[in-house]
């Protein structure tokens, strides 16, 4: 009996010790990262350049630069409220993002390309910034539902944002993702 | 004989659980393929060049808009770059082979002294056309995020081939490259 016991709460311990590995503990210590350091801008303009073709795409640096130059295309129809290229462009964007994210998976503030060339590095906060004005625009055009499920995802990567790289500019794109899609939660 | 069979299920039980351990502590993500040099690349769109517009070593300036109906090869490089160093000597003799045959050279060097380039290009007997991009809008506009960075513009103005990293400007790919692009009306 005794060694029933024993067998039993050794599994229950591995069981528990497998399921915290897997999670990576919040640096809710550390203070963000300030928004003049970390932006939107910043990365926009730190892509400019000859535009990425999609069959161009080599490796994940194209596919970084892609992914933004397609955010800055679908930013400007964004501002000037043309919602269906909007909407196509952050779509490519995300494509190229996704691509991406299978190659590296973690934001990162300054991340070294090579010696002497660092970028401000956020797949993540791309993607969710991309989901969440895809759901203002799904909500402008009277779809719910995808408002609803655009704005699931933004926060999910808006979450793994933070995980890896805690910054103003992303602490403020949850709340305003949370503001969104919170009263309608409810 | 028969405790040991009878150990066996708790053994098995045991070895599971060690294996859950281990499935869930390891990373099956697939390997992150690190911001390598990629090489030769050929544009399958290729695009039309920026414009810019620069000085040259004399301080004369030159405008890359002048040069369409030409094929020209645009370095990026800077001296403190080791890898730019190490492709120098082959770029070099590119130059010597190709430029009297029509294509245009520029190495571009982004916030550099004229006067240190100089005396670099004295030291390592590099005569290839340099220009000054003070503010590095060439670079921006191109979108140089590495040195060196090469690109293969074509008699229509379209930047068709690049180049990231160190190279050999020597061997038979870019010779048929250069050849190719000379052919072309």
């Amino acid at each position: 009996m005794k060694e029933k016991l024993f067998f039993f709460f050794l599994i229950v311990a591995l069981l528990v010790s497998a399921g915290c590995g897997g999670v990576t503990p919040l640096t809710g210590e550390s203070p963000p990262l300030p928004v003049q350091k970390a932006n939107l801008q910043r990365v926009l303009e730190e892509n400019e350049g000859l535009e990425i073709a999609w069959e161009d795409g080599k490796d994940a640096r194209d596919f970084y630069r892609g992914g933004v130059q397609q955010k800055a295309k679908a930013e400007k129809k964004f501002q000037e409220k043309a919602y269906p290229q909007a909407m196509k462009s952050y779509q490519a964007s995300n494509d190229f993002l996704t691509r991406m994210l299978q190659f590296m998976n973690e934001d990162c503030a300054s991340y070294t390309l090579y010696e002497g060339t660092d970028i401000l590095f956020f797949p993540n906060l791309l993607m969710a910034d991309n989901y969440l004005k895809m759901g203002i625009i799904a909500r402008a055009t009277g779809q719910e539902g995808a408002a609803t499920r655009n704005w699931k995802k933004a926060q999910d990567f808006s979450y793994k944002s933070l995980l890896s790289e805690r910054t103003e500019w992303g602490l403020s794109l949850e709340q305003e993702i949370l503001s969104l899609s919170g009263p309608k939660k409810k | 004989m028969r405790g040991r069979w009878k150990r066996l299920p708790r053994i098995l039980v045991a070895l599971a659980c060690a294996g859950t351990l281990w499935f869930a502590g390891a990373d099956f993500s697939p390997a992150p393929k690190a911001f390598g040099q990629s090489g030769f690349q050929r544009y399958t769109r290729p695009q039309a060049v920026p414009g810019f517009s620069i000085t040259d070593l004399q301080g004369k300036q030159v405008d890359i808009r002048e040069h369409r109906g030409q094929v020209l090869l645009l370095n990026f490089w800077a001296t403190w770059c080791p890898n730019c160093r190490q492709e120098g000597p082959s770029l070099q003799k590119l130059y010597n082979q190709y430029q009297s045959r029509g294509l245009i050279f520029y190495r571009i060097s982004s916030k550099e002294k004229p006067e240190t380039i100089k005396q670099f290009l004295e030291k390592e007997s590099l005569n290839v056309p340099v220009l000054i991009d003070k503010t590095g809008q060439a670079e921006r506009l191109f979108g140089v995020w590495v040195h060196p960075t090469t690109y293969l513009v074509n008699r229509q103005a379209l930047v068709c081939y690049r180049s990231m990293g160190v190279f050999d400007w020597t061997t038979l790919q870019a010779t048929s490259i250069v050849d190719q692009l000379l052919k072309e009306r």
